[in-house]
């Protein structure tokens, strides 16, 4: 399970372009877990040795935050965000709805390995509540019964299989929004959106 | 039951940072610069030395757009003189909970900000610069990386810039999901590739901060405020806002309104006009219950104190503060006490877990308000509460632990009656005689 080529040049253009090496860590930890989604304790390793930092912090950093995952994952990772501005829009109704149509297990995985379901605080992007990130994806605003539809039309697009963890090509910008699912990846078209009442 | 309104109805005259949010492609460099990006810059390496800069923005007085309010030249003025590495590092980590403000600047006129953070650098004498964006915010990073490359090409970054002896390389520098890495010190432990756990102070950051170094550490809107103040001068800038707190603000608006999303608004606008006139009111049209200033973080504002004027000062007299000024509405359906446990709940996950009255302080809380609002809370629970809230505040190391107690104590002063209705044989509001 060594790290593949292509991960090994971007660490070391990660690591080049920044002044110290440590700082080069937890990019680099990114960098890898787009190999597989998640971070297996070899790849950890590989990458601290890689810099020449020690693996036990590296550990730690990768069990802090919340965007790294040291369990195996699914193609997209849910993220719901359950924080008050999507929950006064009904985020907990979205959640049950998700859990209801995946039924995960205790790790909030689904049985066919294509979704992880985990909680998630405020990202940013409250005029779409309720929404979730996918993967890279912001997408939103998502209704309890329009739920089951939104995750089909997401593994029809998985059918090609993983793209390095990606949905959408993050050089793009967002991909095309498809029925239920749309993307509020950027901004800039939302103050004149009104909300349902 | 409002006419259609149109995008520039809504703005003030002369808005500064968002003037060009619906301009198309302003990451291109020819772009923005027809409108006027880096013209400051070229303008302050022409005419202006760092401190002649420095002394522009304290004239302006530019109170940070992170929370505290700190003005931004005194800040800058801290920062030794002379040679060694100095650091700037911009706060774009953005998790406020109702907080979106930064990343639209950052989205839709990233250049704007790239700019304000070569002249604060020329300023302090920084040829390093960090942005610090939360790890989620993969399209803003990606507006950055561009607007910087570009900006590099044409010798607006990079080493003597436009001809002067100012270098400067700015990394965009993209977290993993922890609130706490807000938090000035977290951050730069983040950077510096260690678990993000704020440090003890002092030293301070500009003393002592990135990699042990000199660091000035703004947040993403006071940095962009900087172009157009150096372009247009302080006296420019001090008509916008109030006396006190001058200047333009990009308030979030969230929650209950029809029309949730920024506004760029003089600071001082009322919360009544905030959520009528630009957010046009509550749907359904419920009345507003209460009003949450500045995300998750600070205590709250009553419906009655609506007309309270969104400045540095006002909402100092209602024991609040204007924060990030990200406002949550709550109408009147909302249930206070769960409301107010999906807001500990928050800070219980976030707790970076160094301090234990805020680790285990914000789980005892979050216990508590889930058996209250299982209905199966005890009378003694509303005591609990406040005790557990004592044993947090100002007991910790940052700031966290203080956000964390301020919606139990907003919620209990404002609201004990909804805690007290759930709980089962909560002794009543009569005295006992009266039963006879
Ligand atoms: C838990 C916590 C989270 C914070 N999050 C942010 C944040 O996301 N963005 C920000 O600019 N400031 C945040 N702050 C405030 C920063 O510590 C710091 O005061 C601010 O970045 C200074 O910039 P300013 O002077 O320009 O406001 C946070 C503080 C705490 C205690
Ligand atoms: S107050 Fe809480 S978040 Fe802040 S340092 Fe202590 S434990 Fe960490
Ligand atoms: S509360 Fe869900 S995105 Fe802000």
């Amino acid at each position: 399970m060594a790290l593949e080529p292509e991960t090994i040049a971007e660490i070391e253009r990660i690591r080049a372009a920044l002044p110290e090496a440590r700082s080069a860590l937890l990019p680099s930890l990114k960098a890898a877990q787009s190999e597989r989604g998640w971070l297996p304790q070899e790849t950890i390793k590989d990458v601290a040795e890689m810099l020449g930092l020690d693996p036990n912090p590296a550990y730690m950093l990768a069990t802090f935050y919340t965007m790294l995952h040291t369990e195996p994952v699914g193609h997209y990772v849910l993220e719901v965000c359950r924080s008050l501005p999507c929950y006064l829009r009904g985020s907990d109704q979205v959640t049950e709805a998700i859990r209801g149509a995946l039924q995960p297990d205790e790790h909030g995985n689904s049985v066919d390995g294509m979704f992880s379901l985990k909680i998630g605080e405020c990202l940013g992007d409250c005029p779409h509540a309720p929404m979730m990130r996918v993967n890279d994806d912001f997408v939103g605003p998502l209704a309890a019964e329009t739920i089951p539809e939104t995750l089909e039309i997401l593994r029809r697009r998985a059918a090609g299989g993983r793209v390095r963890g990606l949905m959408a090509d993050p050089a793009d910008g967002p991909p095309p929004n498809e029925g239920p699912l749309t993307f509020s990846n950027a901004i800039q078209s939302l103050p004149l959106a009104r909300v349902r009442e | 039951m409002t006419g259609a309104i149109t995008f520039e109805q809504l703005m003030p005259a002369g808005p500064n940072l968002t003037e060009y949010r619906h301009a198309p492609n302003m990451v291109d460099l020819d772009v923005a610069r027809s409108r006027g990006a880096y013209d400051g810059l070229t303008k302050a390496l022409a005419e202006y030395t760092p401190e002649q800069v420095t002394g522009i923005v304290m004239d302006a007085t530019v109170l940070g757009r992170g929370g505290a309010g700190f003005p931004a030249g005194r800040k800058w003025s801290f920062i030794p003189k002379g040679p060694g590495q100095k650091y700037l590092t911009v706060n774009a980590d953005e998790s406020e909970p109702g907080t979106f403000s930064n990343r639209e600047l950052m989205e839709t006129n990233p250049h704007l900000l790239i700019e304000g953070v070569a002249l604060c650098c020329y300023a302090v004498g920084a040829s390093r610069a960090f942005i610090y964006i939360r790890g989620e915010y993969i399209h803003a990073a990606n507006q950055l990386n561009r607007a910087i490359t570009s900006a590099r090409a044409a010798n607006l970054l990079g080493d003597k810039i436009l001809g002067s002896e100012f270098n400067l390389e700015v990394f965009v520098y993209q977290g993993a999901g922890a609130y706490i890495c807000g938090e000035e010190t977290a951050l730069l432990e983040s950077i510096e590739g260690n678990r993000p756990m704020p440090r003890s102070r002092p030293p301070f950051p500009a003393v002592a901060g990135l990699y042990g170094k000199p660091t000035v550490i703004n947040n993403v809107e006071t940095i962009a405020n900087i172009p157009a103040i150096i372009r247009n001068g302080a006296d420019w800038y001090k008509a916008f806002g109030t006396p006190t707190s001058p200047g333009t603000k990009v308030y979030s608006l969230s929650g209950h309104v029809r029309r949730p999303g920024n506004y760029e608004l003089n600071l001082g606008i009322s919360l009544r006009d905030l959520i009528y006139e630009y957010g046009q009111g509550v749907p359904g049209d419920r009345a507003v219950k209460v009003v949450l200033p500045s995300g998750a973080a600070a205590p709250w504002i009553p419906a009655d104190a609506l007309d309270t004027p969104m400045d540095y000062d006002n909402p100092r007299k209602l024991g609040t503060i204007l924060g990030s000024a990200s406002v949550i509405v709550m109408d009147e359906s909302v249930s206070i006490p769960h409301a107010t446990l999906r807001l500990i709940e928050f800070f219980n996950h976030e707790s970076c877990g160094k301090c234990t009255p805020c680790r285990e302080g914000t789980l005892w809380l979050v216990k508590a308000l889930k058996r209250i609002c299982a209905g199966e809370g005890v009378p003694d629970d509303l005591q609990l509460l406040l005790n557990v809230c004592d044993s947090i505040a100002g007991k910790v190391l940052c700031a966290l632990g203080d956000f964390a107690v301020s919606p139990v104590q907003s919620s209990l002063k404002y609201f004990r009656h909804e805690y007290e209705a759930m709980i089962p044989g909560y002794p009543t509001a009569e005295p006992a005689l009266a039963a006879d």
